[in-house]
């Protein structure tokens, strides 16, 4: 499914590097893993397992757009590509294969 | 995705010339290192948060606006979209379906709207398949989009928080009046946004 993602729209699977990267354009490269130590801590989400299902990397967006202010504005970016690359995935699975016709 | 940033905008050109499209709208001259410099501009996310633009009840504040746009214009689609330094956030809209609905919005390498706020400027495509910007988009070769028109909401402060815009999946050439009605349209959103601001909102 990632390999369709990937040649249709070129999307790559966000990943916590990758969201944190995008964090730190926000608050510096210290406090961006302060913060996302914190939202994983308060998602009840093991930081180095946040990789593993999309959902709990939802949930780390989610304790940081409750942050509010420019913490929110950056998890709401965060959460629209999560959302593209989720919602592209179910998609594409319901999509017919040549082999399954 | 996030990890490889350069690749986030391939399908901009390191320079962009001519400086006019062939149908005569001109071309944002601007480099994509520009794009992303506007995009990422601190300044002007704090005004997107400041305003509280995220905020789901903008969507009923907007969506007279958008239903407009597309109906007054005699499109399909009409977008309000807030863009951020990662994605586009659809604020309001009228007429999307499908996964652009579900999702919200779109990474901001997608987005047609970027180019329109970070020239400042309208930003028109009358045929998607032969512009040099979006050709490549995967919007225009896997979901069809074929023609935008998008007017900047631009704050009282300066800032492009984003874009008024119409689309369609057919080519489709703007006429100058199209483009006027739309700029009205885009005016009275940006009274609308205005009026969020947090001392105009105490003065109420």
């Amino acid at each position: 499914m990632t390999d369709s993602i990937f040649s249709q729209y070129r999307l790559e699977r966000p990943s916590h590097e990758s969201l944190l990267e995008a964090l730190a354009r926000y608050v510096g490269d210290d406090e961006a893993g302060d913060e996302w130590n914190g939202a994983c801590q308060r998602a009840g989400v093991d930081r180095l397992l946040a990789d593993t299902a999309p959902e709990q990397l939802m949930a780390v967006i989610a304790e940081l757009e409750a942050s509010g202010g420019h913490l929110a504005t950056c998890a709401k970016g965060l959460r629209i590509r999560l959302m593209t690359y989720t919602v592209l995935a179910r998609k594409l699975e319901q999509t017919p294969t040549p082999a399954d016709r | 995705m996030f990890s490889t940033p350069p690749e986030q905008h391939d399908a901009v050109p390191p320079d962009i010339f001519p400086p006019r499209a062939a149908a005569g709208y001109p071309v944002p001259a601007l480099t994509a290192q520009q794009v992303n410099d506007a995009l990422r501009h601190q300044a002007r996310l704090q005004e997107i948060t400041d305003l509280d633009l995220l905020n789901p009840d903008v969507q009923a504040l907007l969506q007279s606006v958008s239903t407009r746009a597309a109906k007054e214009l005699g499109l399909p689609i009409s977008v309000v979209s807030i863009v951020l330094d990662e994605a586009q956030h659809f604020a309001s809209s009228y007429g999307l379906g499908g996964w652009l609905e579900e999702a919200g919005g779109t990474p901001v390498e997608w987005s047609f709207c970027r180019f329109t706020v970070a020239s400042q400027e309208a930003f028109v495509v009358e045929d998607a398949t032969r512009h040099r910007l979006v050709r490549n988009n995967p919007l225009v070769e896997v979901d069809g989009v074929r023609c935008y028109a998008g007017i900047p909401l631009i704050s009282s402060r300066g800032f492009a928080l984003g874009s008024l815009c119409v689309l369609g999946t057919d080519a489709h050439s703007f006429r100058e009046e199209d483009l006027t009605r739309l700029r009205a349209l885009a005016t009275e959103a940006v009274a609308l946004i205005e009026s969020r601001r947090p001392s105009t909102k105490g003065a109420r």
